[in-house]
């Protein structure tokens, strides 16, 4: 790959990792995936930036794709990856509202044990003989 | 700061064993504080237990885990306008009957938060597996380095927070209210201090730290710790 090739691979990396970052802070994207992405797109910047990992990444690249040009996959798969940090921030949203209808419905119902609570001890005060 | 005011919040998750003795703890040594048990959606026999104690229960349909459990607390204590809550764990290691001194120790300090800490008197890790040892070391150290206060015992689950304190947090989702919550309220300036406890040994069940949590653990927790900072510091900015 030539390097303007690499430079725009780096560039994209980059955004992509501010992206992630941010979602993460914002908690539109679990730590978990964040965490996993960062190590992903740490390690395209660290392959990209040494000429030596650049090299063997072309390498395997035209061994598992032998007839397609590399930009062409490498296109692809950053495709992929943002398709994948996409669906990751959908299922955290998800996940997320289903969190919190579950802790509302909770505290819905322990506030009203809470308060059903404090009127049998009132009653029972209520109706306790005097000595 | 009346004791009418103050929430003690047990996140449990099958913790049947240990529950009851550690609600009745607790409603020994805070009688008038308000209580509530967070059961994060426990397959034991956990809520029966809770049920046969008259225990206020906020109860998860589903197991969100630890950080989610400490959340419906702070935001239950938020709804029933407490001004302290305390969380203390429901395994049983936590010894209730330290918790007036802890809170005596809370008030006369003027701490926004207070952590029930094994380590600040012996500032040893010894007790704990290697593991466990050196990541509470590693997070202790950087909480020193960034705010210039060190925190000997990040994962502490016994704690007291003034509703200042959790109401900042209720504006920011943390993982397991361990280095990165306490080094974003460090941030935006609240004030925390470190009171000495005992712990006793795990009675029963297990900890929620699994072999694959020694891995994941770390690495979630450094990344929210930087952008716990960085969140902290926006808000200061908007603030000012």
């Amino acid at each position: 790959m030539s390097w303007p090739g690499l430079l725009l691979v780096d560039l994209a990396a980059v955004v992509l990792l501010v992206w992630v970052l941010n979602m993460v802070r914002l908690g539109r994207l679990y730590v978990g995936y964040g965490v996993l992405l960062v190590i992903v797109l740490a390690s395209i910047i660290l392959t990209t930036s040494l000429s030596p990992l650049s090299a063997a990444a072309g390498q395997a690249l035209r061994v598992f794709f032998p007839s397609a040009p590399v930009g062409i996959i490498v296109v692809g798969l950053g495709f992929l990856l943002i398709a994948l940090v996409y669906v990751l921030s959908q299922i955290t949203l998800l996940a997320n509202r289903v969190a919190t209808l579950v802790q509302k419905l909770a505290i819905e119902r322990a506030q009203q044990e809470e308060e059903r609570m404090q009127l049998d001890r009132t009653d029972m005060a209520e109706h306790e003989p005097e000595v | 700061m009346s004791l009418s005011r103050t929430l003690v919040a047990i996140p449990a998750y099958n913790e049947a064993p240990t529950i009851a003795d550690v609600v009745e703890g607790v409603r020994r040594a805070l009688p008038e504080a308000g209580l509530l048990v967070v059961d994060d959606g426990s397959e034991d026999d956990t809520p029966a237990v809770l049920r046969r104690h008259s225990v206020p229960t906020a109860s998860h349909l589903a197991n969100l885990g630890y950080g989610r459990a400490i959340q419906t607390a702070i935001k239950y204590a938020m709804a029933r306008d407490y001004d302290v809550l305390i969380t203390i764990d429901a395994d049983g290691q936590h010894d209730p009957r330290q918790l007036p001194a802890l809170l005596e120790a809370f008030r006369s300090s003027g701490w926004d938060l207070c952590v029930g800490s094994r380590y600040v008197e012996s500032r040893s890790y010894r007790g704990a597996p290697f593991g466990r040892r050196l990541g509470m070391m590693c997070f202790s150290v950087l909480v020193g380095f960034i705010t210039g206060k060190r925190i000997y015992d990040t994962t502490s689950g016994l704690k007291a927070i003034r509703s200042t304190a959790f109401r900042a947090l209720d504006l920011w989702h943390f993982v397991d209210f361990h280095a990165e919550a306490l080094l974003y309220l460090q941030r935006l300036r609240y004030e925390i201090g470190e009171y000495p406890i005992s712990v006793a040994p795990r009675r029963q069940g297990d900890s929620m730290y699994s072999l694959l949590s020694a891995f994941k653990y770390p690495l979630k927790t450094t990344l929210m710790i930087v952008l716990g900072l960085v969140q902290a510091e926006i808000a200061r900015r908007r603030i000012a």
